[in-house]
C-alpha cells in the first residue's frame, strides 16, 4: 500500500469527529424533525430509529413518511426511495478512487456511510488539496451516523406532544446546510478559476428549473447535477 | 413491536439505498474509471450541491412550473449573507432555523 502523507487535522479518526462538528448541529436539526414527523407519521420509536439506522438517508425518509401516510404500496414506496437517493451513485463515483488503495471491506463501509453532508466535506476537503487518511474519513462518517440515529430518537421521544416541527423552522435545517456547503464549497472553486464555476452553477439552476417541469424532483436534482458536471468538464481552464 | 409491512418496507429501501452507495466503491477496486469520466465528475460536488439546494426551495410537481416556497426564499437571505460573512456553519444553520421560525411567526 502506498504511504501517502497526510496533512495535520485530517489524520487520526478524532480528526473526523472535529470535521464533522460543523454539520452536527444541521443533522439534529433535521434527524430531529424526522423523529417528530415519524411519530406522527405512526410509525413507533423502534420503527424510526431502524429507519434511520439502515436507510439512513434525510430526505428519503421524510418521503417514505408521506408515503406510508398515504398508503403506498410497499414496491411503489421502495421504488420512490430509490429514486430519491440514486444520486449517491454520482457521489460514491466521485469519492470513489481516493480510496482506491484501501482494502475492499474499508470501501464499503466508507460508501455505506457517505451522505450528501459528509460526501460535501470531504469534496471541500479535495477542493482545498489537504491530504486526507481513511480513519479521518471514517470519523467524519460515524460521527454523522450516530449524531442522526441520537437526533432521531430524540425527536421521536417528543413527537408525541409536538405535531408540527415546522413552526420552530427545524426543516429548514435542511437548506441552512446545503446553502452553507454550497457556499463554501463555491467559494473554494471561485479561487481556482473565476468563470467556470459561474458557468456550472447557471447550467445546473436553469436545467434543474426545466427539469422539475418534466420529472419527478429526486431525477430532476440528478440529471441537472449531470448538467452541471456536463458544462464544468467541456469547458476550457481558463 | 415493528409490523410485517413496516419491516418489509423498511428492508427494502435500505437495500436500495445501499447498493447504489456502495458499488462505485467496489467497482473502484477492479477498475479505473476512465479519465473522461474522472473529469466530469470533478464538478460534481459543487453541482449537486446547487441542485439540492434549489430543490429545496422549489415547489414542484411535474407538469407544472415549479413555484418558490417564499417562506424558504425570505428565510434563505440571512442565511445566505451569514453564510457568506461569517464563513461558519453552525452559525449558518442557527441563523437559519431563528430566521425561519420568525418567517412563520409572521406569515
Amino acid at each position: 500500500m502506498k504511504e501517502i502523507k497526510t496533512d495535520p487535522g485530517y489524520t487520526t479518526f478524532r480528526d473526523g469527529i472535529k470535521s464533522c462538528l460543523p454539520t452536527v448541529l444541521g443533522y439534529l436539526g433535521i434527524g430531529f424533525s424526522f423523529g417528530i414527523v415519524g411519530i406522527n407519521s405512526h410509525l413507533n420509536l423502534l420503527e424510526i430509529t431502524l429507519m434511520s439506522a439502515i436507510v439512513y438517508g434525510g430526505s428519503s425518509q421524510f418521503v417514505m413518511c408521506g408515503l406510508l401516510l398515504a398508503n403506498t404500496s410497499i414496491t411503489g414506496i421502495v421504488m420512490t426511495v430509490f429514486l430519491v437517493n440514486l444520486r449517491h451513485l454520482l457521489m460514491s463515483m466521485t469519492a470513489s478512487p481516493h480510496f482506491r488503495d484501501e482494502s475492499l471491506l474499508k470501501n464499503i463501509s466508507i460508501g455505506s456511510l457517505l451522505t450528501d453532508e459528509s460526501f460535501a466535506v470531504f469534496s471541500t476537503t479535495v477542493a482545498q488539496k489537504k491530504h486526507f487518511s481513511l480513519r479521518w474519513m471514517e470519523g467524519l462518517n460515524v460521527t454523522a451516523y450516530i449524531t442522526w440515529i441520537v437526533a432521531t430518537i430524540l425527536g421521536g421521544l417528543v413527537g408525541n406532544f409536538i405535531a408540527n416541527p415546522e413552526q420552530f423552522g427545524l426543516d429548514f435545517a435542511l437548506t441552512a446546510m446545503f446553502a452553507g456547503l454550497f457556499i463554501t464549497q463555491f467559494e473554494w472553486e471561485l479561487t481556482k478559476n473565476q468563470k467556470k464555476p459561474i458557468y456550472v452553477v447557471v447550467s445546473v439552476g436553469v436545467s434543474l428549473y426545466l427539469m422539475l417541469f418534466l420529472v419527478s424532483s429526486s431525477l430532476a436534482v440528478i440529471i441537472s447535477a449531470l448538467v452541471g458536471c456536463f458544462v464544468g468538464g467541456v469547458m476550457n481552464d481558463k | 413491536m415493528i409490523s410485517k409491512s413496516i419491516l418489509l418496507i423498511l428492508i427494502g429501501s435500505a437495500l436500495v439505498t445501499w447498493i447504489p452507495r456502495i458499488t462505485p466503491f467496489i467497482l473502484g477496486k477492479m477498475v479505473k474509471f476512465p479519465k473522461i469520466v474522472t473529469r466530469f465528475l470533478e464538478y460534481l460536488p459543487l453541482s449537486i450541491l446547487f441542485a439540492l439546494l434549489l430543490e429545496t426551495v422549489f415547489n414542484a410537481k411535474a407538469g407544472h412550473l415549479a413555484i418558490p416556497k417564499w417562506d424558504i426564499v425570505i428565510a434563505l437571505v440571512p442565511t445566505v449573507i451569514t453564510a457568506v460573512w461569517l464563513k461558519d456553519l453552525m452559525k449558518t444553520v442557527v441563523v437559519g432555523i431563528v430566521a425561519m421560525a420568525l418567517v412563520r411567526l409572521v406569515m
